[in-house]
């Protein structure tokens, strides 16, 4: 069993997060790569006839090919990997393939709930929802909902974290 | 207390030539590098008229006072004008700063903070003494909304503690870290004096005068406790006050290197809330840097009645696998939940022993690398506040760190604060 599993009790359903958000990190990297990529050929084809430019250039390709096509290649598995539960008293997530993390923060323990959606990721109609409290080493982010879903699940955890002292009244 | 400050004003005239005799240094240096010429004079002489009236210029700038909504108003800026407001009611801290030339002509700065995100914290330099303790009184009493605090900034403590400067200097040699830098110094100025010798010995300096500012910026340290919460204050050439209400430390650690074991020497380090913001530390590290174990009962008794550190708790250990992972430390990995905090035991070198409260945990987080799968183990992070103590439970089985995670995750739920947040 996996540490996400575990951390469910054995419940494998975690909510999963949109299958767009693959194509938005491949878009993604497409637009960091090309760039550079572009870079250094042109770079290449200046300095033809020096031996050290054209080494470094084609070193620095082979690297950046090799890292866009390992982020490419894993960014299905990386979607699949996101997680999230939305529990009575808390939120879990769950991410990672090599790295994995679960991550559980208390409603009381919020201090603001962030929805954010780059130029891009609107392209996409996808958006981030960001848990923050106060420390800065908690990391509860869930990236790739429909916008709609992102301020549901805002508006939810907004009604928790408004006071602690209100949400205990309710019955939290 | 009057309202002498509810009126715009400066700081003392004589901020723009402290500020440029705090700049000079680094003039200082150079001329010792370069030697004197008379062109290096000259491009001296012009770098202080310029600096000077840059100074003077944005001295008179800048303006200060108490607005009537109960914000400390501050506004600077030649070119571009800036005005921040800090409201005096969510405040953190107040604290007097003495930077060393200031403190000889008596000056001193006034660092004012407020809860919040962004900016939230004003420094102003330089006041005399007298109006810095008088400012600092004023916005006590705006924060506290009743008659001001008629006494200065020493307030008479309950009861003190001292670390004695000599067993200071003696921690901080025996630390690991210092000692590598007094070696490294040391090695380098002997190879390199044959060499060339004025530059090496200048790096050597530079590199003992490094760790030397560590240590005097603890020196004369001084923990105790008054009515406002624990006051902290050290520092030789800049001294700093620090007074932090209990409910504001979220974490703390015990630690102890290796070569501190045969004097039974700890350190006490701590998270502090709201003291960093956007990567700045400003408030205190250390609860104390350096105390023989046999104060500690008393410190805690006196400092931290309700943490509760006893040495036969139950302690997970991590998992035997673990050694393949952590082959020094994986005998002292373990965690720990107590009816009060939660607890991480590390460090084979560098004994470690974290603690914090379950109501100040802000989350729970379980990791696991590709190695740590292999081995079925993963870590358990309880997340705090910034600051120097980190809970981080190494090595633990998985099933293990996650049945402690959801354990702690209970103990969050129901635990309370005894006592409400105020800022005091």
């Amino acid at each position: 069993m996996t540490i996400a599993e575990l951390f469910s009790a054995g419940s494998t359903d975690w909510l999963r997060v949109n299958s767009r958000l693959r194509t938005y990190w491949h878009t993604l990297i497409a637009v960091t790569t090309v760039p550079l990529l572009t870079v250094a050929a042109i770079a290449i084809a200046i300095f033809e006839d020096v031996p050290v430019v054209r080494f470094i250039g084609v070193v620095s390709i082979m690297v950046i090919m090799i890292f866009a096509i390992w982020a490419w290649v894993l960014a299905t598995r990386r979607v699949r990997s996101i997680g999230y539960r939305l529990e009575s008293r808390e939120l879990k997530v769950s991410s990672g393939i090599m790295f994995r993390r679960v991550v559980s923060v208390p409603f009381a323990r919020m201090q603001l709930v962030e929805v954010s959606a780059g130029p891009l990721e609107r392209a996409f109609s996808l958006a981030s929802v960001q848990l923050h409290t106060a420390s800065a080493s908690t990391d509860a982010t869930i990236p790739g909902l429909d916008p709609e879903r992102a301020a549901e699940i805002r508006d939810a955890l907004a009604v928790h974290s408004a006071t602690p002292a209100a949400a205990t009244t309710a019955g939290l | 207390m009057s309202d002498n400050f509810s009126r715009p004003q400066h700081t003392a005239p004589l901020t723009p030539i402290l500020q440029l005799v705090n700049g000079s240094p680094i003039v200082l240096v150079a001329f010792f590098a370069v030697g004197l010429s008379w062109l290096f004079l000259l491009i001296g002489v012009i770098f202080l008229v310029v600096g000077g009236l840059g100074y003077w210029a944005s001295w008179r700038k800048n303006f200060f006072w108490i607005n009537e909504k109960g914000e400390l108003e501050a506004r600077s800026g030649i070119f571009f004008r800036r005005s921040r407001q800090l409201r005096i009611s969510r405040l953190q801290s107040v604290d007097i700063l003495r930077p060393p030339v200031a403190r000889l002509l008596g000056y001193s700065s006034l660092k004012v903070e407020v809860a919040g995100s962004g900016d939230s914290r004003v420094i102003l330099s330089y006041l005399s003494v007298g109006k810095a303790q008088e400012l600092r009184s004023e916005i006590l009493s705006v924060a506290k909304e009743e008659q001001a605090f008629t006494q200065s900034a020493e307030r008479e403590n309950h009861w003190q503690w001292r670390v004695p400067n000599g067993r200071l200097v003696a921690s901080m040699v025996l630390t690991t870290s210092t000692f590598f830098v007094i070696v490294v110094a040391v090695a380098s100025a002997v190879i390199a004096l044959r060499v060339s010798g004025l530059v090496a010995l200048a790096l050597a300096v530079g590199g003992s005068a490094a760790s030397l500012a560590g240590i005097t910026s603890l020196f004369n340290f001084s923990v105790g406790r008054n009515e406002r919460g624990i006051a902290i204050s050290h520092g030789f050439f800049t001294t700093a006050h620090y007074t932090v209400s209990p409910i504001r430390i979220q974490a703390i650690c015990l630690v102890q290197p290796i070569a501190w074991r045969p004097f039974g020497w700890y350190q006490i380090a701590i998270n502090v809330a709201g003291t960093e913001q956007s990567g700045k530390k400003s408030g205190p590290r250390f609860l104390i840097p350096v105390v023989h174990e046999d104060a500690l009962p008393e410190l805690f008794r006196e400092l931290l009645p309700s943490w509760n550190l006893e040495k036969e708790d139950e302690w997970l250990a991590s998992a035997t696998s673990s050694r393949w992972r952590f082959p020094w430390q994986a005998a002292r990995l373990a965690v720990s939940v107590t009816p009060n905090l939660f607890m991480v035991r590390s460090g084979a070198l560098t004994r470690r022993l974290s603690a914090a409260p379950h109501e100040r945990i802000q989350s729970i987080r379980i990791t696991q690398g590709p190695w740590e799968r292999k081995l079925g183990i993963s870590r358990l992070h309880a997340d705090s506040v910034p600051g120097p103590v980190r809970l981080n439970g190494r090595g633990l089985g998985s099933s293990v760190a996650v049945h402690t995670a959801l354990e702690e995750l209970d103990r969050m739920f129901t635990a309370r604060e005894s006592q409400r947040s105020e800022q005091w």
